[in-house]
């Protein structure tokens, strides 16, 4: 930007113009609402789309997390049978076995 | 064509909230007698029925509390007095209304209280230095979310309040349209604890057009501005993640409204500061609605949005509204080293000459400006005036063109 003649100083609000306490507007709640109905909708369709367990836990993993983040924190126990496993894997084609807790 | 659309690649758009044309620049008409503003002797009856004159005592915060009403029954008290439509407004009812919100006569009165430019410098240094719009009106005599609407998709789908929720509507936002025709196009939200808001149509649906402020500066900075995008100032006092405070920017009561002056003033600066964006650049400032804030224009009838009618119980009045006349108007300022500086266009006060704006002009601008042909397109949309003309063939010197600092 060349040098302009035409200066104009841009005004400052003052220190005390910060109030998170001031009582939420229309336009705020409306907003909270809005978000709250997508996410309603959001956890229904993810809800109504499980089919397998696999799908089942990985909700429950999202949502558990969501009310206790301390414990998505924290690393999985580790497997029974000691190996890294995913259900494509061929230790998984095994037959699998149950725990003794059920 | 003219030079200056021959050069056009960008049009940016920012949307404060909850203003009125004469609150902010209605004192302009002092220095500049063909801005359309206040003589001072405007005056509304308060509940005494007391003449209520418009004053230049508006204040940055805490004056305007509580909000003032402007949900659809409220706005056509302000518009009509105690009559209503059918029939030209009055633009006697806002003391009125405002009196009804906290029963104090004298508090009613602020209604009509005015910034004189000096304390606004930022908004009123752009008006006389570019283009100011006499006659843009919000699009809907109601609130902020059905005015947004209509600046992102050309209607608001029948809608005249604050839940909108779209299921198979017939027209794409502008947004969805760009992307469809090969261009690119972005909304540009403050950051996540403000967020859009769009959250429950576009946000939700096409995460992908979106982008944060720190965004659009970034993307101002590098050359990567979209062709068209639309930005949102931030509607939230909160802390910022380092426990920093960040102040509302969005001007809507009881926000500060230099907040908003600064805000203006970064994005001005952030296209402006970029000399390949600055000439390439069409920036379009404006405000939802009026946030129940005195005008002294009726707003006149417009196109009617067929096939929309909002019903007698949904717009709260016990009367249907057909979308076939305009809310309240607003400040609008286009801005371009293109536009000459101290353009004034003509409203309803130039019979003649005068031309009538509205949100949908937006969508219908950038359809015009990017050359696409979607006839699926609103009623309303399709009769907006549109602003392209206002880019001429003389590219001002820089030296001429202001720098906020």
């Amino acid at each position: 930007m060349a040098k302009s003649t035409n200066v104009i100083r841009i005004p400052k609000a003052p220190a005390d113009a910060f109030n998170q306490h001031r009582p939420v507007s229309d336009l705020l709640w409306t907003q909270v609402e809005h978000l709250a109905a997508v996410v309603r909708r959001e956890i229904d369709e993810e809800r109504r789309a499980i089919r397998t367990e696999g799908q089942a836990s990985a909700f429950i993993k999202k949502y558990t997390a969501f009310l206790h983040p301390q414990g998505a924190s924290k690393k999985p126990a580790p497997s029974s049978r000691g190996a890294k496993q995913t259900s494509s894997s061929k230790s998984a084609k095994k037959k699998p076995t149950r725990s003794s807790k059920g | 064509m003219t030079k200056g659309l021959d050069n056009l690649k960008h049009v940016v758009v920012l949307m404060m909230e909850n203003r009125s044309f004469d609150h902010m620049l209605g004192a302009l008409m002092q220095a500049d007698p063909r801005i359309n503003g206040l003589t001072g002797n405007e005056t509304n009856p308060d509940s005494n029925g007391q003449p209520a004159r418009v004053e230049p005592l508006a204040l940055y915060q805490s004056q305007l509390d509580p909000d003032p009403d402007h949900h659809f029954p409220g706005v056509n008290l302000q518009l009509y007095g105690n009559g209503g439509p059918p029939g030209v407004p009055t633009m006697q009812g806002f003391v009125k209304s405002y009196f009804e919100q906290r029963r104090d006569v004298n508090h009613s009165h602020k209604i009509m209280y005015y910034f004189p430019p000096a304390k606004i410098p930022i908004l009123t240094g752009l008006a006389r230095n570019y283009a100011v719009f006499n006659g843009w009106f919000s699009s809907i005599p109601g609130p902020t979310l059905c005015n947004r609407a209509c600046a992102h998709y050309g209607t608001s789908f029948g809608q005249v309040g604050m839940n909108l929720f779209y299921l198979n509507v017939p027209y794409l936002s502008i947004y969805e349209r760009m992307v469809k025709a090969g261009r690119t196009a972005k909304l540009y939200y403050f950051d996540q604890q403000s967020s859009s808001l769009e959250v429950v149509n576009l946000l939700k649906n096409q995460p992908r057009l979106f982008g944060l402020y720190e965004d659009f500066l970034a993307d101002c900075k590098k050359n990567r501005l979209p062709d068209y995008c639309f930005v949102e100032p931030n509607y939230s006092d909160h802390e910022d993640d380092g426990g920093g405070e960040l102040l509302a920017s969005d001007q809507h009561p009881d926000h500060h409204v230099l907040a908003g002056e600064a805000f203006i003033a970064s994005v001005y600066n952030a296209i402006r500061k970029n000399p390949n964006l600055w000439k390439s650049t069409l920036l379009l400032v404006t405000y939802d609605e009026h946030g129940g804030i005195y005008d002294h224009v009726p707003p006149p009838a417009c196109t009617p949005d067929t096939p929309y009618v909002a019903s007698a119980e949904a717009t709260g009045t016990g009367v249907p509204f057909a979308f076939d006349r305009l809310g309240v108007r607003v400040p609008a300022i286009a801005i371009s080293p293109w536009i000459p500086k101290g353009t004034v266009i003509a409203g309803s006060e130039d019979a003649a000459n005068g031309r009538v704006f509205e949100h949908a002009s937006i969508p219908a601008t950038v359809m015009q400006a990017f050359q696409l042909n979607d006839e699926n397109r609103s009623p309303r949309e399709k009769a907006a005036s549109t602003f392209l003309d206002l880019l001429s063939d003389q590219m001002r010197p820089d030296n001429d063109c202001p720098v906020f600092k």
